[in-house]
């Protein structure tokens, strides 16, 4: 998954100055050993209906009691999003499906563990986030019959229980991003923090994070429109896609005289639109009560303290500090990618070796995209070779052969590699002879040149490269070429 | 009132003094089983060949030497909503008829441990929801002092287990008096804990806010063994105190010297004159013991009926949304699954589960929620308050446990509402979650038994006993 | 049965005669707080038992008819 910033911008402007709000549910499923309220194994993908119990099945009888890991990193994701985490309770929230096996799931609802928060979205944007409230999975089932396994027209289903009381964490977001780019920003930057925190695997391949879109559209400035929520976007890209059809569709509606129902809509990833899943009219009544089964959960400040002392550097303070040492932009790129492989120590490391942090920039982005934070490549010799090529003994091209080899055996010298390779920096009079050569031998282009057509250089550099059998330092030529000139 | 079966206390020590063995205790209540119980229907179902092979276990253990439970070898019967392994757990309804949990409830396992003998699981009102057992799917309990008479309920089965002399003890569920009301009406001894000291894990739910477990035994001394037994702190039930179990039967001798006994100002109307009379009774014999009888009242107890009858139905329609045909007990075929729903909770429910559902799923509603369920919860806040105000004059509270003695089957079935007056002694108990025991003291109309309730703070048991203890004595 | 709820019903409207309005509601006996379990693997049930006492089951799953609206999530 590619980073928010990097991805490609397709989010447009809305036409007659509409604008569209968007408000984000993400689910979340944390990383515990066991269940929320039981002790059986919280593990995706082991055979169907082993890792149950009486509470994860609803037995008769049977009674939750809260896994204190998970409140845990409740909290500790809480704190990463700058919420308040306040004394809170849970709630039964009644209703039939064959998912959910005691026909109630219990979740948080008007006292939830986490409220009040914010992440920081590029450009200083602030997209408060109303509450993250723990909450049990639901179980999984599988239509068999019918049309390619959907639920409409299936003959039957298999229930699959595993899931069922997994910990969930569900981060509700303010109704402030405005378009498709800060959407996917937020779940991109919410997925960094979810990892840097440990709170969960956060891969939505897998379903451990869910996101449920809710979209209105308005002139600016005036009330909020109706909104409609868009369930089973599944993907980042997903995301985007989702809200920018949504909002259009919206439009469309409008404009032609018609009002927008609040409603519940799917998202058709292969077709690329939403569809009405049902309309607020025939929507459930909950009946919530607070559970009688569980008690209130009110963590002590100490507690509370001792998490917030133990939270990692998050993400934004980590680009922050990446970006201080190497002097890129904190919203470049390569700062986004580093960190979100988490390689950003790694170049601090490098750094420390006495390595040019630039340069490493570059080369960890561009070689260890398959690594993990921590590169089988020494820091050392990555901080040698960065020396090498900023003394220009070695050219840039050289440079990366040489990474690439180190790369492929998992570390090497850099210095025998290049002397292995017969790469040594040509000394500047043999590089200057050899653009004299050049300039005899491309009368033409370096008339042009000469001239000020920039590009005739090409054929020039070209050339002598060539000559030099790639040894010669591009940088070096050029300024060669332009001092040249400049005589 | 002498009572013509051996105490669990008698019992355990014979068995455990090898004067007699768990197979002839059991063998002896096996045979009254066969005698009697098809006129009084107090089991769902007779263990007979699991209860053979643990008496015989028992007695070898005992011949070994080794060391045995306190209640070795004793026989005991169990409220057919306590999930017992591989064992049919049916709570009297057919939606669940023929489920045999994959596990056993928390009081079923520290029986086991303390060496008890399981004879049987007994028959209640559906789903605990009733006050006479005859709401049971599988035919009502007959009361075995007068089998024209009910049991009492929902505990019946267990009630008339042990009055039959088919186990020594049996434990019950009270939710708004469920063992209480079967105690004071079959003449025995019956507790309802202090909410939390009994562990809910494995019972299947009716009222969770609501819901405890306790003994039915033909004496103080036995209810205070039992408890023992089961009691004390459950880490699988998040609503159970966290504090060692409160020593019962080293406090029974004390006496009720110096205790103050509070007594109702104001008696609701609709107290059989015989039983008003046994109160008085009772009143004399605790003064005569020492106490000192005081007047309380309880302003908000005429609600608590409806506080009641508002937050148990809607507590249950939410307990009793799981059984929907999907991982056990019944389901009828339909096409769809919205249909196979209804389908199965119309043929698998009762008339008063299904009246309790829907009056609770009401109650619950969007809209409805703050004129019934919130309402509700305040006038629960509102008895709680008054308990406290009237225990800072009193120790214990002293009430009829039922109205009335045991009355002929089918005489309050056709109006539930007269049905849930038989609870208005008992209810303020659960609603505040305290303790109250009843005890048997004398007979009222018919020669019936009247039952002396007696009611405790939360965590007063070791009063609430002693009190017993001296009730026992006077009887 | 819809007679007798409603009649119940009218009979509960005795409440309503009481003033609640400062009367915090009690949902629970007692203040309990804080009661967690540690996050510790204790073995579950076996799936072949649980699904033999299920209505219908397939392939390690419990089988039930096809719905005809959706689920939550």
């Amino acid at each position: 998954m590619s980073n928010a910033s990097s991805a490609p911008q397709h989010s447009t402007d809305l036409p007659n100055g509409w604008e569209m709000v968007v408000g984000l549910e993400v689910h979340v499923e944390l990383d515990t050993k066991t269940k929320l309220f039981s002790a059986s194994p919280n593990h995706f993908g082991d055979e169907p209906n082993t890792n149950i119990d009486p509470v994860t099945l609803g037995l008769p009888g049977a009674l939750p009691v809260l896994n204190k890991h998970a409140v845990e990193l409740a909290i500790r994701l809480g704190l990463a999003l700058n919420c308040t985490v306040q004394p809170s309770t849970f709630h039964r929230k009644n209703y039939f499906y064959q998912d959910m096996p005691k026909a109630y799931q219990i979740s948080q609802y008007d006292q939830p563990i986490n409220i009040d928060g914010y992440m920081m979205l590029p450009g200083d944007v602030r997209i408060g986030i109303e509450r993250a409230h723990l909450e049990e999975d639901t179980g999984k089932s599988t239509h068999i019959g019918g049309t390619s396994g959907r639920i409409h027209g299936s003959d039957y289903s298999l229930v699959d229980f595993n899931r069922a009381g997994v910990p969930l964490v569900e981060i509700v977001s303010r109704p402030d991003i405005r378009n498709s780019d800060q959407a996917r920003q937020y779940v991109a930057e919410l997925r960094s923090i979810l990892l840097a925190v440990g709170a969960s695997d956060a891969k939505m391949e897998e379903g451990s994070m869910r996101c449920d879109v809710n979209v209105s559209v308005r002139k600016p400035g005036a009330e909020f429109g109706t909104r409609c929520e868009i369930k089973n976007v599944n993907s980042i890209r997903a995301v985007g896609k989702a809200i920018d059809y949504e909002a259009r569709r919206q439009i469309d509606v409008l404009e032609s005289g018609g009002t927008i129902r609040q409603e519940t809509r799917h998202w058709d990833d292969g077709e690329g639109r939403t569809h009405t899943l049902r309309t607020k009219e025939d929507a459930d009544d909950y009946r919530y009560f607070l559970e009688p089964d569980l008690v209130l959960l009110d963590p002590d400040q100490e507690w509370i303290e001792s998490i917030r002392a133990s939270l990692p550097l998050l993400p934004a303070a980590r680009r922050a500090q990446l970006a201080t040492l190497t002097g890129a932009n904190k919203e470049s790129e390569s700062v986004y990618v580093i960190v979100e492989r988490g390689q950003d120590d790694y170049v601090s490391a490098v750094a420390q070796a006495g390595g040019d942090a630039a340069r490493a920039l570059v080369y960890v982005q561009q070689a260890f995209a398959e690594e993990g934070a921590t590169p089988k490549v020494a820091a050392s010799d990555i901080a040698t070779l960065t020396q090498m090529e900023r003394d220009a003994k070695i050219t840039a091209t050289q440079a990366k052969t040489i990474l690439s080899e180190m790369v492929a055996n998992g570390g090497g010298d850099p210095v025998a590699i290049a002397a292995a390779k017969g790469f040594e920096a040509l000394d500047t009079s043999a590089v200057e002879a050899m653009v004299d050569a050049a300039i005899a031998q491309q009368a033409d282009a370096w008339a042009k040149y000469c001239a000020g057509e920039e590009k005739a250089m090409g054929a020039l550099v070209g050339a002598i490269m060539k000559s030099s059998q790639g040894k010669a330092d591009g940088k070096v030529v050029t300024a060669i070429l332009q001092a040249r000139r400049a005589k | 009132m002498t009572q013509p079966f051996a105490t669990v206390v008698d019992i355990a020590a014979d068995i455990a003094s090898g004067k007699t063995s768990a197979v002839e205790v059991l063998e002896q209540h096996l045979a009254r089983i066969t005698e009697r119980e098809s006129d009084i229907h107090a089991f769902n179902l007779v263990t007979t060949e699991q209860a053979r092979a643990t008496a015989q276990q028992v007695d070898a253990d005992i011949k070994a030497g080794k060391p045995v439970g306190p209640l070795a070898g004793v026989p005991v019967a169990l409220k057919d909503n306590m999930c017992t392994r591989g064992i049919e757990t049916t709570c009297s309804s057919k939606i669940l008829e023929g489920w045999k949990p994959p596990y056993d409830a928390t009081v079923v396992t520290r029986l086991q441990q303390a060496g008890a003998v399981m004879v049987g699981k007994t028959n209640l009102d559906e789903f605990a929801m009733g006050s006479s057992t005859e709401n049971s799917a599988f035919g009502p309990t007959k009361n075995p002092l007068d089998t024209s008479r009910v049991p009492g309920g929902s505990s019946g089965g267990s009630a008339a287990a042990v009055a039959a002399g088919f186990a020594a003890v049996s434990l019950g569920s009270d939710t708004g008096g469920s063992i209480r009301q079967p105690a004071s009406l079959c003449g025995l001894v019956g507790v309802k804990p202090t909410y939390g000291l009994v562990s809910r894990q494995g019972i299947v739910a009716f009222a969770s806010s609501l819901d405890q477990v306790g003994p039915f035994t033909h004496t103080v001394a036995d209810a205070a063994l039992m408890m023992e037994v089961i009691g004390g702190h459950d880490p699988l039930d998040s609503t159970s105190l966290p504090q060692p179990m409160l020593s019962l039967t080293s406090v029974l001798g004390q006496g009720v010297k110096g205790m103050r006994i509070g007594r109702l100002a104001d008696m609701p109307d609709g107290c059989e004159p015989e039983v008003l009379a046994r109160m008085d009774a009772a009143y004399v014999a605790l003064q005569a013991a020492g106490a000192t009888i005081v007047d309380i009242s309880l302003p908000s107890l005429s609600y608590c009926l409806t506080a009641y009858y508002l937050v148990a139905p809607a507590e249950a329609s939410s307990n009793l949304a799981r059984y929907d045909g999907v991982r056990y007990g019944m389901r009828v075929e339909t096409g769809d699954l919205h249909s196979m729903y209804g389908a199965t909770r119309a043929a698998g429910f009762g008339a008063e589960v299904k009246r309790r559902i829907m009056l609770g799923t009401y109650a619950l509603s969007a809209g409805y929620f703050d004129a019934y369920y919130g309402k509700a919860l305040k006038v629960r806040r509102l008895i709680a308050n008054d308990f406290a105000a009237a225990y800072e004059k009193c120790d214990v509270i002293l009430t009829p446990t039922s109205p009335t003695v045991a009355f002929p089957l089918g005489d309050k079935t056709s109006d539930p509402l007269t049905m849930y007056l038989c609870d208005i002694f008992t209810i303020p108990t659960n609603l505040a979650g305290h303790a109250a025991m009843s005890v048997p003291f004398g007979t009222g109309a018919h020669n019936m038994p009247v039952g002396v309730q007696v009611l405790a703070p939360a965590l007063g048991e070791q009063t609430m006993f002693r009190v017993a203890a001296e009730l026992e004595r006077a009887s | 049965m819809t007679s007798q709820l409603s009649g119940m019903l009218d009979h509960f409207a005795d409440i309503d005669k009481l003033d609640l309005s400062n009367v915090a509601p009690l949902a629970q006996p007692f203040p309990l707080k804080n009661v967690f379990r540690e996050d510790v693997v204790v073995a579950g049930l076996d799936r072949d038992e649980v699904l033999a006492a299920a209505p219908a089951a397939e392939d390690g799953r419990f089988r039930v008819p096809p719905s005809l609206g959706l689920g939550e999530q």
